[in-house]
């Protein structure tokens, strides 16, 4: 009999900071402001039923121009658990398309993590390359491929640490209003790595990675009136 | 922007908690009573053959102190009491599910090792599991598990008489009472589905080197302590253990030991909890026996 542990859930809950929703798509236009609140994390099955890791997270972004976007995230969950963990990046243009109100953007970032129990610290460095479409300036969709990159040669008990990179796919719908708007995304994390015996069932729709649910509320704090 | 991050800053130092996972990493059940044999939702089954005499069945309340931290636990004695200071014991540290009566069918089953009631077998319950007062904890493991050899050693068990086996979550206390004893030193460790460690566990589930420290002050950590372990070592673990993998899990724990003996059994086609049953209770017994009765 395969019993799984309440603490297993748990301890994945923090185990899996890394795998937090795509941040900003669209650089904001210069000065602008916005605040988002992002909640959910890996899905798992635990008592047979299916649930999101609680994980949740707030961002700021800020346009510094046009075309740059900086931006910060504070990890609510992790800070509860006495783990302070943010990522802090930009997001920028590659390509744009003005007419048809398509673009390409990359967003390289830095994930930082130490916790207060005995000060482990750990850095990852993050790049997502994201595609969208916006329909009459309220509904964006996206598509966005993304990496960590595991920077460490070695795990536990000086074990070789053989994955250096997990890529993640997500797709996403925002609904954009003047000054409030909210997305869901759907994320495939690690999809190259197996999730076959850990102590957690992931959701997955293969014997590797995990998928993601994501539900986004972001504010606008001063917004520009001719996006 | 200055008040923006002096804002963040406030926030983080405000809502920075000392929430822990610890308590929630046992899936301890707590019972009015045990129900042995009538329990129908054991680790594996059982057969007639390994049935136990009720004379020989002694339910036991030892007191555990965990510095300071006193609990009375339950046990039982499989065996003559009195034969104590002459036989060998298994003093039998189970896993996280449930309670004694989960594990009951594997204590008998080792009750009857080469010939019924050959070897007397001790199990407890730990703090915070079946009837045993109190809440798990890591320490409270050890103490508890040591509570049990004070007892046996009252009752004339000597070091050189004295096995102990873990399985799973068991695997913490038998590792570190062989690695650092406290009352008495176990002559021989068998550990069956062992898990490296909490940072091991952690290092699966996220696939990236991150510190268990972020969710546990847990520091059980069996692939370093049994490089303390001095004792002839036997290790069990099922090749398709879906939970704590062989290779993660229990490679690490085999390769890790240094002492003057040790034997590995991987068993094909076993699962984290069903060893016994798909090896076969003869084999599964012939190889604990042999293990116990090697010179």
């Amino acid at each position: 009999m395969k019993k799984l542990l309440l603490g297993c859930v748990c301890a994945m809950a923090i185990a899996s900071f890394s795998c937090n929703s795509t941040r900003t798509i669209v650089p904001l236009q210069k000065g602008e402001h916005k605040v988002d609140f992002t909640f959910g994390g890996p899905g798992i099955v635990q008592f047979g039923a299916p649930m999101p890791l609680p994980l949740s997270s707030i961002n700021y972004n800020y346009g510094i121009s046009d075309k740059y976007t900086l931006r910060g995230s504070l990890h609510a969950t992790a800070l509860l658990f006495g783990v302070f963990q943010s990522d802090l990046g930009y997001t920028s243009y590659i390509f744009k398309q003005t007419e048809k109100d398509w673009g390409i953007t990359y967003s390289p970032t830095l994930n930082l993590m130490a916790n207060r129990w005995e000060g482990d610290f750990r850095m990852y460095p993050q790049i997502d390359l994201n595609i969208y479409k916006r329909f009459n300036q309220k509904h964006l969709l996206y598509g966005s491929i993304s990496s960590w990159f595991a920077l460490m040669q070695e795990k536990g008990h000086a074990e070789p640490q053989n994955q250096h990179i997990l890529p993640a796919l997500a797709f996403g719908y925002t609904k954009m209003n003047e000054k409030w708007q909210w997305g869901f995304e759907a994320k495939y994390i690690a999809p190259f790595t197996s999730n076959q015996d850990i102590v957690l069932n992931y959701i997955s729709p293969s014997n590797h990675g995990a998928m993601g649910f994501y539900f986004t509320l972001s504010r606008k704090l001063n917004y520009s009136n001719n996006e | 922007m200055n008040k923006l991050l002096l804002s963040i800053g406030a926030f983080s130092i405000a809502f920075s908690s000392c929430l822990r996972l610890d308590p929630f990493m046992y899936s301890n059940t707590p019972s009015e009573s045990y129900l042995l044999d009538a329990f129908e939702d054991g680790e594996i089954t059982s057969e007639d053959r390994f049935l136990i005499a009720d004379s020989l069945i002694n339910h036991l309340q030892l007191v555990s102190d965990d510095a300071g931290n006193v609990a009375t636990i339950h046990a039982f004695y499989i065996g003559d009491e009195s034969r104590i200071a002459t036989d060998t014991i298994i003093l039998y540290c189970h896993g996280n599910a449930g309670n004694i009566d989960n594990y009951w069918n594997r204590a008998k089953l080792l009750a009857n090792l080469g010939s019924k009631n050959r070897f007397g077998v001790l199990i407890m319950d730990y703090r915070g599991f079946g009837m045993s007062e109190g809440a798990p904890t890591e320490s409270g493991l050890y103490a508890d598990v040591d509570a049990c050899m004070v007892w046996l050693k009252d009752k004339g068990l000597t070091n050189d008489r004295l096995v102990i086996y873990g399985f799973s979550l068991g695997t913490a206390p038998a590792t570190e009472l062989s690695a650092y004893p406290r009352t008495l030193t176990p002559s021989k460790l068998i550990l069956e589905a062992p898990f490296a460690s909490t940072q091991v566990m952690t290092d699966d589930a996220s696939g990236i080197h991150l510190p268990a420290t972020n969710f546990t002050n847990n520091k059980v950590n069996n692939a370093d302590k049994i490089k303390d372990v001095k004792q002839p070592f036997c290790w069990f673990h099922g090749i398709a253990d879906d939970f704590l993998s062989m290779k993660a899990h229990g490679e690490v724990v085999y390769k890790n030991y240094d002492g003057p003996y040790r034997e590995a059994h991987r068993v094909e086609s076993a699962g984290h909890s069903d060893l016994p049953l798909i090896m076969g209770y003869d084999a599964y017994s012939e190889a604990v026996l042999a293990f116990i009765t090697r010179n």
